[in-house]
């Protein structure tokens, strides 16, 4: 009976979703299909790239307010380049631009020594500024019809987000199995000590969880500027606290030192679903958005509570020398 | 034996702080293959002597030398790559991965840019298995028993090929049977060439393991024999012998018969059981023991910081129920705690908050808000009854020395008029002179009839400052002194153990 | 006096001085902007713009002492300004019921919310930063649903629209209220027994638990205290400008925040206070004030404001460093 038990709190969240599901093709006839199905996750590739960079940054014990704003930066500065530089170059230049971001936060957080919600929340505000002041305040608008293959596009009758949403998943999820940049993740953060001891240079690769994190974002970026074929600065107000939400719910703990991949798409496939609950149970929009609060709200306190570890301050890296 | 032969030679190590000189002239030769205790009440020197080999501490005078090599160790991490391993009792491992990687953390075997995790648990089940420990690499740490955790620490250390693993009290935390199996892994070792300095206050299990023993006090070297050429009553007496003098000078006065706390078969699970004793108006308990033992746990417990699993705790007669510590201070009990740098001051604050934090009462006008005049004859009124060296009140606390940081963490325990006062550690790392201030106000206090309860491990202040002391071992109360049957050897040879005597009821 | 004794004694005085000097640089950075703009700008100078400066940034001076209060005590409260929100409709949709009533609820719904905080970062012990997010969002979600998205106008309170609005010989009176406000806050933290005991919270909470204060309560106060005047800075906001739409409070969140950053109080906790969250508001007034009379773009005004905070902490780390450095 206990290993019973244990499975199905192992596995809650699969649960979740199958109950989910359930209880969407019940509301609604339609919805079981392998594409309705696809579509969910379809909408979710922009939150689910960013949510797959975040867990790489949860895990280390950081993490990044900024996601947001870079996302709507990087589509505005591609959008804005197509004109003068064309498709190709504008894409890798809006995509440099936004990594950018990580560095900026990286080194805020590493050699200023400043907290990362400080860090980060100063460059959201920059760069929203920013882009806010290259459109003047308005969209702008796509001029390569080319551009919107990128988010548009179908391959095979499925949307080629699909495709970029798995791409980077196992991308990542290799990362994080297979490579120092992945075991170091977990080393920072559980036990930054350790790390340091073992020769891991933390600094640096405290680092490369920033800047990568910024690169999803700026992958987001692209995939939503080029759906709507347009730039705006007010995109990605609200992405934040739900790609957090989202890497939170599949087990990635705020404190640092462990989660992962598959948990992340699990909680962005859960929160998808929930979206599409909610429209299909006639959910008042507002409501949608409390719903969303009191989601994140429970996520996260869930996590404090049993969160079998807190997170190790930074400093107590720092060993006495000649006291 | 020629200086090429010696895995380790420590000479004449000397290390000076502010205060204090925690070394003084400490020499040793460790062989390879050689387990090699050392042993010394609380400030003798050892973990001093820990940090300057593992790396965190520099020593100011004297040599060190390794397979007869001079050399500077610079950083822990140097240390680690010149083959010093240390072993701390809090773990250094990353707890939510497995057995394994924490072993190869920082050098896994990454071939072809991936990671070949068959081959890192292949190699670490070869490691485990060479060393005999009975662990599946592909355990997770966190999931695992904290004596399972120090034999993968032994494991990592070994498989970096260590050349000299230190354990700091590694079998504080673990039962008798992990204990008997973490020996034969460190026999196993040692076997094979590595050397460990082991580093404990369980003399028995110094004669289990040990080959040589090195004994310190007051941060000089006493001596270094071997350990089948000893016995642990020689040990003891090696470890306290000496000349005391009359350094408390008066301390006979009497102590009413009236109990102002009584402590009744008080237990918190893991850390202490079946205490009771009690305590006189105006009388000083010392609280005697090994460091670990659980006195710091019972005074906590007792003021409200920890909660008690059972047991009853009477305050002038009345039964108290302390929930924390707000109703410690509220009955009338006052703390000082071991930890006086996050925990007795206020770092932040300068000395006139810290000393009026808990009388501000007092101090407010009669609508209710701070009066700075009132405030500031208050903090003078103290400063001047504790002789607080300190160029203003504006002088924030951390900057006063250590002496006078305990002063001011007594002069704000007692300014709320305390029936019973609770001194974790007092004169920790003092100087000799705010030393005997700080004992003679203690005294003044209990003269004027307020119950002191002290935990110490310095044996002389014990001795000299108290009028009764509690002997506990391993959370047990294990015997009581009167001040006539004190004095150091007997006060040590119970704490270790040699001595068993478990009271039964007081 | 020996000559050991006179280079002792003036390099005392020297580090007395370079010590104030870092622990009152922020005093200094105004009154160096202040100088600066008065030769930039004819029309900075004059007393109908200084007036103005401080009316636009009154409400976010408000705002800007309860956040004091939160930060002081290691935490933060980006709900704030969805609290500001929240109120302030809240405040509108009960008019129909009464004045005194709708003033009631619009401050008894910011100590809600305030509570709300309070309890999951106090007693619960969550993330002070994702709680507090968590809950801008339920509380903003909350305006919506109430208002149901539409733009609402308040009947102007009489003796709110009084402090909102109007000037007492000249000198406008949400300055007044403004100031009382801080005076009020000001004297809280320097000078009750609850204010005492929150800077020692915020500086090191076991000491304070040694010494017996209940940290979890203070802190939980902080956040009830900060959504108290929170709901406080709704009403006379609402009665300067009686239109309100959800999300236009959103911008001041961060507004909010730097200004008490820009001051001095350092988000480590347990220092500073309303004394310095003035400067900082001086300071951020200047700077605001000054962009407008330079016609500064909206857009880039949101770019500054952000590398201001950014440059604001890192000077602030700089200067602790440094403050230490010559204790």
């Amino acid at each position: 009976m206990k290993k019973i038990t244990n499975f199905i709190i192992d596995q809650k969240l699969i649960i979740i979703i199958i109950v989910l599901i359930i209880a969407l093709s019940v509301e609604d006839k339609s919805f079981f299909t392998v594409k309705s199905l696809a579509s969910i996750l379809e909408h979710a590739t922009i939150i689910g790239i960013m949510a797959a960079g975040m867990t790489v940054l949860l895990i280390s014990g950081s993490f990044d307010l900024s996601v947001g704003s870079v996302m709507a930066f990087t589509g505005i500065i591609t959008i804005m380049l197509q004109k003068p530089l064309g498709l190709f170059l504008s894409v890798l230049i809006g995509l440099i631009a936004g990594t950018m971001v990580g560095v900026i936060n990286g080194l805020l957080v590493v050699k200023g020594r400043i907290n990362a919600f400080i860090a980060t929340l100063g460059t959201m505000v920059i760069f929203k500024g920013f882009g806010l002041a290259l459109t003047g305040s308005s969209p702008v608008k796509g001029t390569i019809a080319a551009y919107q293959f990128i988010g548009q596009g179908q391959v095979f009758g499925v949307d080629i987000t699909l495709f970029y949403l798995i791409a980077i998943f196992i991308i990542v999820w290799y990362l994080l199995k297979y490579t120092k940049f992945g075991r170091n993740d977990y080393a920072i953060g559980g036990n930054i000590l350790s790390a340091r001891l073992s020769g891991i240079n933390v600094n640096l690769y405290t680092l490369y969880y920033f800047v990568f994190c910024a690169f999803t974002a700026a992958v987001s970026g692209i995939i939503l500027s080029s759906r709507v074929n347009t730039g705006n600065a007010v995109f990605g107000d609200t992405t934040n606290l739900t790609v957090i939400a989202a890497a939170v719910l599949g087990g990635t703990s705020l404190f640092g030192g462990k989660g992962g991949v598959i948990g992340t798409i699990q909680g962005v496939i859960i929160l998808g679903l929930i979206e599409r609950a909610m429209v299909v149970f006639n959910v008042d929009t507002n409501y949608q958005l409390l719903v969303r609060g009191i989601i994140i709200l429970f996520v996260v306190v869930t996590d404090a509570v049993t969160s079998r570890r807190k997170k190790l301050d930074i400093e107590k890296g720092v060993m006495e020398k000649g006291a | 034996m020629s200086s090429n032969e010696y895995l380790l030679e420590m000479i004449d190590i000397s290390k000076y702080f502010p205060g204090v000189q925690a070394l003084d002239g400490v020499s040793f030769k460790l062989e390879k293959g050689q387990v090699f205790a050392i042993v010394g009440e609380n400030g003798a020197g050892k973990s001093t002597l820990i940090k300057i080999l593992s790396g965190s501490y520099t020593n100011d005078h004297g040599e060190i030398k390794i397979e007869g090599k001079k050399i500077n160790i610079r950083n822990p991490f140097h240390a680690m790559q010149l083959g010093i391993n240390t072993i701390y009792q809090e773990t250094s491992l990353v707890p939510e991965i497995s057995v394994a990687e924490n072993i190869f953390l920082g050098r896994q075997p990454i071939k072809g840019g991936k990671l070949r995790w068959k081959q890192m648990f292949d190699d670490s089940q070869k490691i485990l298995d060479d060393l005999s420990i009975n662990l599946n690499p592909r355990s997770i740490v966190i999931d695992l028993s904290t004596a399972q955790q120090q034999l993968i620490e032994i494991a990592k250390a070994f498989s970096r090929e260590a050349k000299i693993i230190i354990m700091d009290e590694p079998t504080s935390a673990i039962a008798e049977d992990d204990t008997e199996n973490l020996f034969n892994i460190i026999r196993g070792i040692v076997k094979k060439g590595t050397s460990v300095i082991y580093i404990s206050h369980r003399l028995k299990e110094i004669f289990r393991i040990a080959e040589m023993v090195t004994i310190l006090r007051d941060g000089k070297t006493v001596t270094t024999i071997k350990v089948s050429e000893t016995s642990e009553m020689d040990i003891v007496k090696y470890m306290v012998g000496r000349d005391i003098g009359d350094i408390f000078g008066e301390k006979t006065y009497e102590v009413s018969g009236e109990l102002i706390l009584e402590a009744k078969n008080i237990a918190r699970r893991g850390f202490f059981k079946n205490i009771s004793f009690n305590l006189k108006r105006g009388e000083i308990l010392g609280l005697s023991g090994l460091v670990g033992a659980g006195r710091s746990e019972i005074v906590r417990s007792i003021f409200g910081l920890d909660k008690l699993d059972s047991g009853e705790i009477l305050v002038e007669g009345q039964r108290v129920n302390i929930k924390n510590s707000t109703d410690g201070i509220n009955k009338g009990i006052a703390f000082v705690s071991e930890d006086r740098r996050t925990e007795s001051i206020i770092q932040g604050f300068t000395v006139r908050e810290n000393v009026t934090i808990l009388l501000l009462k007092e101090v407010i006008s009669k609508i209710g808000l701070i009066s700075t005049k009132k405030e500031a004859r208050l903090a003078k009124k103290y400063i001047d009854e504790f002789s607080i060296k300190t160029p203003s009140m504006e002088q924030l606390v951390m900057n006063l020395s250590g002496g006078n940081q305990q002063k001011v963490a007594l002069a704000k325990c007692l300014s709320t008029s305390p029936k019973i006062l609770i001194l974790d550690e007092p004169t920790k790392g003092i100087d000799v002179g705010a030393k005997k201030e700080i004992h003679t106000l203690v005294k003044e206090l209990a003269n004027s009839g307020i119950g002191v309860i002290m935990v110490s491990s310095e044996l002389p202040e014990i001795i000299g400052m108290c009028h009764r002391v509690l002997v506990i071992r391993e959370g047990k109360l294990i015997k009581e002194f009167r001040k006539e049957e004190l004095n150091e050897e007997d006060l040590m040879q119970v704490a270790v153990g040699n001595i068993q005597s478990e009271v039964k009821n007081l | 006096m020996s000559d050991a004794d006179t280079t002792i004694k003036s390099t005392s005085v020297k580090r007395g001085f370079i010590k104030f000097f870092y622990s009152q640089a922020m005093l200094f950075i105004l009154i160096i902007l202040f100088v600066i703009m008065i030769f930039v700008s004819d029309n900075f100078f004059t007393l109908n713009n200084i007036y103005n400066l401080f009316r636009h940034v009154a409400i976010l001076g408000v705002m800007a002492c309860g956040m004091t209060l939160v930060i002081i005590g290691k935490g933060i409260d980006l709900s704030a300004a969805a609290i500001l929100g929240l109120s302030a409709v809240s405040f509108v949709m009960i008019q129909q019921y009464g004045y005194a009533v709708s003033v009631a609820v619009a401050i008894a719904v910011g100590v809600v919310c305030g509570f709300i905080n309070g309890y999951f970062i106090g007693k619960v012990k969550a993330n002070f930063i994702i709680v507090t997010l968590a809950t801008g969002i339920l509380f903003t979600a909350t305006s919506l649903i109430i208002s149901e998205g539409r733009n609402l106008t308040a009947r102007p309170l009489l003796v709110f629209s009084y402090i909102g609005s109007s000037s007492v010989f000249g000198f406008p009176v949400i300055i007044i209220f403004l100031i009382i406000i801080m005076i009020i806050t000001g004297i809280l933290l320097q000078k009750t027994i609850a204010g005492r005991r929150l800077y020692a919270a915020g500086l090191n909470d076991k000491a304070a638990l040694v010494s017996g204060i209940n940290t979890s309560n203070i802190i939980m106060g902080t956040y009830v205290l900060n959504g108290l005047i929170c709901g406080i800075a709704a009403v006379v906001m609402t009665s300067r400008i009686p239109r309100i739409r959800v999300g236009q409070t959103a911008p001041y969140l961060f507004d909010v925040i730097t200004i008490v950053v820009l001051g001095g109080t350092a988000l480590t906790g347990g220092m500073g206070g309303i004394y310095k969250t003035a400067i900082g508001l001086a300071i951020f007034g200047i700077v605001n004030n000054s962009m407008a009379i330079l016609s500064i773009p909206y857009e880039y005004q949101q770019l500054i404001k952000g590398i201001i905070l950014i440059l604001a902490v890192l000077y602030d780390e700089f200067n602790r460093r440094k403050r230490l450095l010559y204790q």
